[in-house]
């Protein structure tokens, strides 16, 4: 049975419009005029016990109020939401119960005393039995490296080590479903794959559901087996991110770095992309970066080709990234493929 | 259940503690407010010794007990819980398995005992040795005092609860704190007593919840009510907080249907 299952959400949010200047500013304080923004449009997924759901898409495309409206912070305009059975905004408590989240711009530790007194309100709060916090606590401190952090103020600890305690306080009472949004936001490479490795164990143990929100596809691509993108508060795209791979997997690319551009090999290269299975991404001083379609063009055509107008230097091939796939996957989107199921 | 109610209680007093230097601030403020009422109430009372029903020795000790409650009333919790929605913050709150309310109610809870023991308890001794405070008349009064002032505080945090839940829609809750201050100092009698009120103004004062915060128990403890219309205030402050309870709550529920969280 899925844990989550949401049918048709939709949230609009009402915008108050100011208009510009003093004279609008006070303008709008006695004619207020305001403006309905739909947030969300009309999305449905389920999310089935363990799996590892990444929530993508850009900056203000729905990601958060989503995740927003399935906490039950959020009353959804419209739709329906029902996590572990239950509706979030109606049986707040309840649901609070078997949920933990993580928003990666606020705390809910309290900033002014050390971490472990926290956790010991949080245990109180969520009556977490004392055997399993001390178990939970133990093991967290192990993986995730927290030791003497737990004996800090919050507001003394860097973000990272923040974050660290932050992602454990949201495990501490072994949530059924932990909903993550933005946890590795400005974090440094050892840290996020703390971070990675510890949700990834997590899972693991005790089978908890991660729904996950980022602009770090690193992350994705560690973490999570199933991706849905969502862009102007439409789904365009869920599934499994090993099947998204292996329908990309035919393409690769190619940094070829060359002596010297030429103003020959940029009308060659122009002129032929289209028809040869090769496509520029990008050019930066003397290295071009090009994706190639392995079923219509083998690597050597592909070195072959730019040789005979320039000399190369050098050459790397990279499997597709997922960043270069969720680019795509917008495109197709944009010229109107649509790729929603 | 009592469990969270001490932890949290507890968290709450270690967060007074860590933020010392506001004890030291309110203790400091409302000792030097006690002399600056009492100077003006003893050139009013130069003539008389008993104005309204009140002597001076009353008007005293009512100065202080007031002034006390007026600084426990209006100390920050407001602007809290205002930070809280306008920040956002207020999310990770509503995440937690607990009444939204009863999660405030206890950390309010935590802040009056820290503001007791850090501020109105020197400030009591050191009145006492100096301007000099009436002894509670005898027990049953005395007994009758604290129940009132326990539900005063309730009153009280009903009151904030309310005014803060506008951040919803203010954004901002500096212009609501001084909102509650201004109604707080006029109709709780902190002060001017509501005995000296014009009968127009006293019919207002009756018709609020305000003097349930800080004129109920002190008139309690002076003696200005007695006999059964203690009974009377007590029961109009239960009432007071019954209502509050459902009309604090309702809004409540129909405030976090418009939540729109700042900041993404």
């Amino acid at each position: 049975m899925a844990v989550i299952n949401v049918e048709d959400l939709k949230k609009e949010y009402k915008i108050n419009v100011k208009k510009e200047g003093l004279s609008g500013a006070i303008l709008s304080l006695f004619n207020p005029k305001y403006e309905i923004k739909e947030a969300v449009k009309g999305v449905s997924f389920n999310i089935e016990e363990g799996e590892m759901v990444g929530y993508i898409g850009a900056n203000g495309a729905g990601k958060s109020t989503t995740i927003k409206m399935l906490t039950g912070i959020l009353t959804p305009t419209s739709g329906k939401i029902l996590v572990n059975g239950l509706i979030p905004t109606k049986d707040r408590i309840k649901n609070n119960m078997k949920i933990g989240a993580v928003f990666g711009q606020r705390t809910q530790l309290w900033w002014d005393i050390p971490v472990i007194e926290s956790y010991k309100l949080i245990q109180k709060i969520y009556e977490i039995p004392i055997e399993t916090y001390n178990e939970n606590i133990a093991y967290f401190s192990e993986t995730l490296g927290l030791g003497e952090l737990l004996h800090i103020p919050v507001r003394q600890l860097s973000l990272g080590q923040k974050m660290r305690c932050e992602i454990a306080a949201a495990f501490l009472h072994n949530p059924k479903i932990v909903y993550l949004d933005e946890p590795t936001i400005g974090l440094d490479f050892m840290v996020k794959e703390k971070i990675r490795k510890f949700i990834k164990q997590l899972n693991k143990d005790k089978k908890t559901t991660v729904i996950l929100t980022t602009h770090d596809l690193q992350d994705i691509e560690e973490i999570c087996s199933r991706i849905i993108i969502i862009d102007k508060g439409s789904i365009m795209f869920d599934g499994d991110l090993e099947e998204i791979k292996a329908e990309f997997s035919k393409y690769a690319v190619a940094s070829v770095l060359v002596k010297e551009i030429t103003q020959e090999l940029k009308d060659f290269l122009n002129t032929t992309s289209e028809n040869v299975g090769f496509e520029i991404l990008s050019i930066d001083e003397n290295t071009i970066n090009i994706k190639f379609d392995r079923t219509q063009i083998t690597i050597a055509g592909v070195f072959d080709r730019i040789s005979s107008h320039s000399t190369i230097l050098d050459l790397s091939i990279q499997d597709i990234s997922i960043e270069t796939i969720v680019k795509t996957l917008y495109e197709r989107k944009s010229l109107g493929a649509g790729y929603a199921r | 259940m009592l469990g969270k109610l001490i932890e949290l209680i507890k968290v709450n007093i270690k967060i007074n503690l860590a933020y010392a230097v506001n004890a030291w601030g309110a203790f400091v403020v409302t000792l030097f407010q006690i002399f600056v009422f009492y100077y003006i109430w003893m050139a009013i009372y130069k003539t008389d010794s008993v104005i309204n029903g009140i002597s001076k020795d009353q008007i005293i000790t009512y100065i202080i007990l007031s002034r006390i409650i007026y600084t426990q009333i209006t100390w920050g919790f407001i602007p809290k819980m205002g930070r809280s929605i306008h920040t956002g913050a207020i999310i990770m709150d509503m995440l937690k398995p607990m009444d939204f309310q009863l999660f405030m109610f206890y950390q309010r809870i935590g802040d009056f005992i820290a503001f007791a023991s850090m501020t109105a308890v020197p400030i009591i001794i050191i009145t006492s040795l100096t301007l000099g405070i009436q002894a509670p008349l005898n027990i049953p009064t005395f007994a009758c005092f604290l129940l009132s002032f326990l539900m005063a505080m309730t009153v009280s945090f009903f009151v904030e609860f309310s005014i803060g839940l506008l951040t919803f829609y203010t954004n901002y809750s500096w212009g609501l704190q001084t909102f509650q201050e201004a109604l707080v100092s006029l109709f709780s009698g902190a002060l001017i007593p509501i005995a000296f009120f014009p009968g127009w103004l006293k019919a207002i004062a009756n018709f609020l919840p305000f003097q349930q915060m800080s004129y109920s128990p002190v008139s309690i403890y002076l003696g200005i009510v007695k006999g059964h219309q203690v009974y009377e205030v007590l029961a109009f402050q239960f009432m007071w907080i019954v209502i509050l309870l459902v009309l604090s709550r309702l809004f409540y529920a129909f405030a976090i249907k418009k939540i729109t969280v700042q900041g993404g």
